[in-house]
């Protein structure tokens, strides 16, 4: 079909990105100083402690937790850091972004030099624990914006182009518990040290070896609370450790059972649903793995094979755009996926709605040819419609994408209606317009081929009819 | 047991999603704060245009049917009638009556305020308000503390000042998503007496030169068992600017009576308020932008409307005929 049209044909996501360095991950205090840490790393978000307006205690920990998450979600991304924006002894960072919310977090980002701020903040009531995630990207930081340009060999006309502009997400909160967030494996990264109680000044109980997988309980500000063989408790410093995912899902897999990651496979076993992670280990040359409890087993499965459910669904959003960034569009694809499916996330249109357009536009640029592309891909922006379908942004990405994946004008223009249907001045949706209008009239170029109903004479009438109706470059006078 | 956030007399359901001919017959009754009817008031019905229907009889009643205000064609596409209530004297009120396929809709209860008249600020009430009143060029919300009759412990002080810190969050991360480079936004709790009169809610308001108004109040109810705790929330905006008027929204919600402190009390009222504080931002500076014909501004003032919409989902169609509302005043105004 390429062959036939002359033309290969592929989304292009324009977001910009500075060459790549290795991977880096510092600890940052914000102890009065404005050093930016992590200088070498170009693409960098921030996290703060969480805001705590009940005193719960869990402001501090729920911060770290996010953090250190998110270092494992992006684990093998070279060039991605995560900065942990902490305030010196007991004085609040979170005092600031009290004041002004999203704009401080992105005052402190800037200061880092970081592309985009996690924030959050945390209330308590009984056993359950209410979390509320915020994401500040900052608006004019390395190219952050999305837009989603339709591009071709034969070159296609300028202005086939929509994007996403919004930058600050409040998302859902989520309802968990102390234990749903804070029980779990932890590994530690080399020898750590166990201490009597959540301070390093405190009494050294042991050290264990690098890789050892403990069993957290709890968390006390930085510090994880761990159970010790013969039931006793002690504390270990989050930096001590890597935090694996609580529980990983896997979806009508089938493996080996493997006592070790190198291991020969033994027998067969089924994963369906979600398994608890109770190790955690990299290996050179085959990647990250974890250990699994299915049933009464324990296995160790590569971790491309399952899907990591990590204990906020942000996490899941900021790891995709991560992925993004470095092109890696099938592990982008996972991730926004891995946030669309949380149950929360459904609470949250506008969230929702940009998650959903970041799974189509990782499935578009994943292959190399749009006609190698799933068609399922044109069903995200279809279902971003339903959760925004007041948003001219939302049925311009869909005409944008029908275009490439349907060869077809007629569904893209039904969309470009209804986006300046919604806002007669909607510049994007007129410019996408206009930019049809012309391309066809001209009865050559690669549009004209690409598009199977482009000579229907019907069509023709269509565009004719919108370009008077929302003329692109008298958009100007309008509202 | 959460009820769900549901608009107050927003009851009217009826029949039709695609393809469903039979047109819903709209009924209900307009009381005033008393209980009393109230008779002659206008309704006037809302798709993509607006259509008279009859005034109230001397019982208060209403009642209309939408196919002889409407076509198929514009039923079939509407996600519901916004229906306003008004009569020289009292505060218009506008409900969205949603439609919903093979159900009968419920009879709406309207329950309308006076517009002057009882809400004159007494000395006594200009000294407490004095030390609230918001400097210009600030955009202050404020919280009058709900009552909540029943309710031991905890402490109901404590709640509304928690209420109060996530409250101010949920709406001003909204208002920062929506808005760029606006005024900043804040909501102060002001320790007055609850004022049941909206009335004076928004006497009150335009004393602190405030942008909205949050009140509310809460009653334990027996639930099958369950104590329950209704709570009854306003949102006022208190700027008015044609064509959108004196905007008031309402809110229900259950929350059990145990979790009187729940996180569950601001989750479920954040999302709405924080679209209401967008508009009444909208509402404010547009009519500051039409005083002063100020047509950059209702640029601006017309983008972050858009984007309100653009964020809003299925369910949220009161706040969307609303901001549509608006917007098309701006539109109108920056066509002059």
């Amino acid at each position: 079909m390429t062959a036939r049209i002359g033309c290969v044909l592929a989304l292009v996501l324009v977001w910009p990105l500075a060459p790549a360095h290795a991977g880096e991950i510092v600890r940052f205090d914000a102890t009065g100083r404005t050093d930016v840490v992590l200088t070498n790393v170009p693409v960098k978000a921030l996290v703060t402690e969480f805001l705590d307006p009940g005193d719960t205690g869990l402001g501090k920990s729920v911060g770290y937790l996010a953090w250190r998450e998110i270092l494992t979600a992006i684990s093998d991304q070279a060039g991605a850091g995560v900065i942990l924006a902490r305030a010196p002894g007991e004085q609040r960072l979170t005092d600031l972004l009290q004041q002004s919310y999203h704009d401080a977090a992105v005052s402190i980002a800037r200061e880092q030099s970081a592309s985009m701020a996690l924030w959050g903040a945390v209330n308590a009531e009984g056993d359950d624990v209410y979390v509320s995630t915020y994401l500040s990207i900052l608006p004019d930081a390395a190219g952050m914006h999305l837009n989603v340009t339709l591009a071709g060999e034969p070159p296609l006309p300028a202005g086939l182009e929509a994007g996403i502009e919004r930058t600050n997400f409040n998302f859902p909160p989520v309802v968990t518990t102390r234990a749903a967030l804070f029980e779990r494996a932890v590994v530690t990264r080399g020898g750590a040290t166990l201490r009597t109680a959540a301070d390093a000044a405190s009494p050294a109980l042991e050290t264990v070896a690098k890789g050892t997988a403990l069993n957290a309980v709890d968390m006390d500000k930085g510090w994880f609370k761990v159970r010790r063989a013969g039931g006793k408790f002690a504390y270990v410093d989050n930096s001590a450790v890597d935090v694996p995912p609580r529980t990983v899902d896997a979806t009508h897999l089938t493996i080996g059972v493997a006592s070790y990651p190198t291991a020969m496979p033994g027998p067969s076993i089924s994963l369906d649903g979600s398994y608890k992670v109770l190790d955690m280990r990299y290996i050179e040359g085959k990647g990250l793995w974890y250990e699994l409890a299915v049933n009464s087993t324990r296995t160790w499965v590569s971790a491309s094979r399952v899907r990591p459910r990590f204990s906020l669904p942000i996490v899941h959003f900021v790891a995709g755009l991560y992925r993004y960034q470095f092109k890696r569009y099938d592990d982008a694809q996972r991730e926004f996926t891995q946030y669309t499916s949380a149950p929360e996330s459904a609470e949250d249109n506008a969230s929702l709605a940009a998650a959903y357009q970041l799974t189509g536009a990782s499935m578009l640029l994943a292959k190399e040819m749009v006609f190698q592309v799933n068609p399922a891909a044109l069903d995200q922006f279809s279902r971003a419609i339903e959760a925004t379908p007041y948003d001219p942004t939302a049925y311009s990405l869909r005409a944008l994408s029908a275009l490439a994946l349907k060869r077809q004008a007629g569904a893209a223009l039904t969309d470009l209606e209804q986006a300046l249907r919604l806002d007669p001045g909607n510049l994007v949706a007129a410019r996408i317009t206009g930019t049809l209008d012309k391309a066809l009239k001209s009865n050559t170029g690669t549009l004209q081929r690409m598009l199977d109903d482009s000579r229907e004479p019907a069509l023709r009438t269509r565009l004719d009819d919108l370009v008077r109706r929302y003329p692109s470059d008298a958009s100007a006078a309008r509202p | 047991v959460r009820k769900g956030l549901a608009i107050v007399a927003l009851a009217a359901a009826a029949a039709f999603a695609a393809g469903v001919s039979a047109a819903p017959l709209i009924s209900g009754t307009v009381t005033a704060r008393n209980g009393a009817p109230i008779a002659g008031v206008q309704v006037q019905v809302e798709i993509s245009s607006t259509k008279t229907a009859p005034p109230t009889d001397d019982h208060g009643a209403f009642q209309f049917d939408a196919g002889a205000l409407f076509s198929s064609s514009e039923l079939r596409d509407a996600p519901g009638l916004l229906v306003t209530f008004s009569k020289p004297g009292l505060q218009a009120v506008r409900r969205m009556v949603h439609l919903t396929a093979g159900q009968a809709p419920a009879p709406v209860a309207i329950t309308l305020d006076a517009s002057s008249g009882s809400a004159a600020l007494t000395p006594a009430d200009r000294q407490a308000l004095e030390q609230y009143v918001a400097a210009p060029g600030t955009a202050p919300l404020y919280l009058v503390p709900y009552t909540l009759d029943g309710v031991v412990s905890p402490d109901p002080k404590s709640v509304n000042e928690l209420l109060r810190a996530n409250l101010e969050r949920v709406i001003v991360t909204h208002v920062q998503a929506a808005v760029a480079g606006g005024p900043p936004v804040s909501l102060k709790l002001l320790p007055v007496q609850q004022a049941s009169d909206i009335d004076r809610l928004r006497v009150y308001g335009s004393y602190l030169n405030a942008l909205a108004m949050i009140t509310g109040h809460g009653a334990i109810a027996s639930d099958g068992g369950a104590n329950i705790l209704g709570v009854s929330s306003t949102f006022l905006v208190v700027p008015q600017a044609d064509p959108l008027g004196a905007a008031v929204l309402y809110v229900d919600d259950d929350v059990p009576a145990d979790r009187v402190a729940s996180p569950r009390l601001y989750q479920v009222l954040s999302k709405l308020w924080g679209r209401s504080a967008v508009l009444a931002m909208g509402v404010s500076e547009f009519g500051k932008a039409k005083v002063a014909h100020d047509k950059v501004a209702m640029k601006r003032i017309r983008g972050y409307l858009q984007a309100e919409r653009g964020g809003a989902g299925p369910g949220d169609e009161l706040l969307v005929a609303q901001l549509n509302t608006l917007i098309e005043g701006v539109d109108q105004e920056l066509a002059r």
